[in-house]
């Protein structure tokens, strides 16, 4: 993967959680930031891969990509 | 004593209760009822957060709290694809090799899809997971999910959150004399502690339950009596119990009874 110069923040088409969004972040981390997810436990899957956290700092989001971010919760 | 410890790949337990976390009237009940219940694993699902992380966060740390271990389920999934995403997720965020796996085929039964569960144990077993199958009592399925490689297996005693007990009787004791070497727990449908005991008579390993407790009128007394009708049951079953009789037998010794051969005595 080619690392750019500049960071492109142009606006690319994401599905997280089912949602159509339109968003900028590149990283993981900066899509939790983008948005404004505040928890801690987390786990992530990209196109159905989990991506590890030791990678949600490397610039792998691309446009049409489906992203779910999911938590604990209560179950049986 | 060995025989009363619990064993799930390879990790020993005392407690033979299984709870879920789900539908209680709020997570301090939750809390306070799982830790009388005395059990030791907890399930718990993985959902789209949407929050922005404080549902799972609130959530996630009541469990931390409780110091128990952590079996995550695939509830809800109706594919193979599905229920082997979700494990996965699970595994990432958890950081266990244990899944709770289910894959439902209908919608209003909540019944297994029995082929699509053998089909992602397989999967999910090549991926290094340690499975627990969720299935019903046919026993060639079961059969086929031992031979997959899962230590433990899950037999419905009836549909989830019924409370009807167990229906199958007749199929499960075959299944439990049929695979004596695996690992079995009654999952799903139990609804009085009567239920969980016999389930253990029966030479069940444990029991999964969650709606039992937490939809009764008392969750905390509730997982206590669960508690302790598990125990009973156990017991029981170590202690070997009698056979049924066609006929009567006295209890009392016969000798000695007396008036033995006094006659009848005159009633007016």
């Amino acid at each position: 993967m080619q690392k750019e110069a500049v960071r492109n923040d142009s606006a690319i088409s994401l599905t997280v959680n089912g949602e159509r969004k339109q968003l900028r972040a590149r990283t993981l981390r900066e899509l939790l930031a983008e948005l404004e997810f505040e928890g801690s436990f987390f786990a992530i899957a990209v196109n159905r891969e989990v991506v590890a956290r030791e990678r949600w700092d490397e610039p792998l989001l691309r446009d049409s990509d489906s992203i779910e971010i999911v938590t604990p919760r209560q179950g049986g | 004593m060995a025989s009363n410890v619990l064993e799930l790949y390879g990790q020993k337990f005392s407690s033979r209760l299984l709870i879920g976390t789900a539908r209680y009237p709020s997570l301090a009940v939750m809390q306070q009822a799982v830790k009388v219940s005395g059990a030791e694993i907890v399930t718990v699902s993985v959902r789209r957060e949407n929050a922005g992380g404080k549902e799972g966060d609130t959530f996630w740390n009541i469990i931390r709290e409780l110091g128990v271990k952590v079996l995550p389920n695939t509830a809800g999934c109706y594919s193979v694809e599905d229920a082997v995403s979700t494990a996965e997720l699970a595994r990432e965020l958890f950081g266990t090799k244990w899944i709770k796996l289910e894959v439902i085929g209908d919608r209003a039964t909540l019944q297994p899809d029995v082929v699509g569960t053998l089909e992602a144990a397989k999967i999910l077993l090549g991926e290094g997971f340690e499975v627990f199958p969720y299935c019903t009592e046919d026993l060639t399925v079961a059969k086929r999910l031992a031979e997959a490689g899962c230590k433990v297996v899950m037999p419905w005693g009836s549909q989830i959150g019924s409370g009807k007990g167990i229906i199958h009787d007749e199929a499960l004791k075959r299944m439990r004399a049929e695979l004596p070497g695996t690992t079995l727990v009654i999952d799903a449908g139990l609804g009085a502690p009567s239920h969980a005991a016999k389930a253990l008579e029966m030479g069940y390993d444990a029991v999964l339950l969650n709606t039992a407790v937490a939809g009764s009128g008392n969750p905390v007394k509730m997982a206590k009596a669960f508690a302790q009708a598990i125990e009973a049951g156990r017991a029981a079953f170590e202690a070997g119990m009698m056979k049924p009789r066609e006929i009567a037998q006295a209890s009392s010794p016969v000798a000695g009874t007396p008036f033995a051969g006094a006659g009848h005595a005159k009633t007016s």
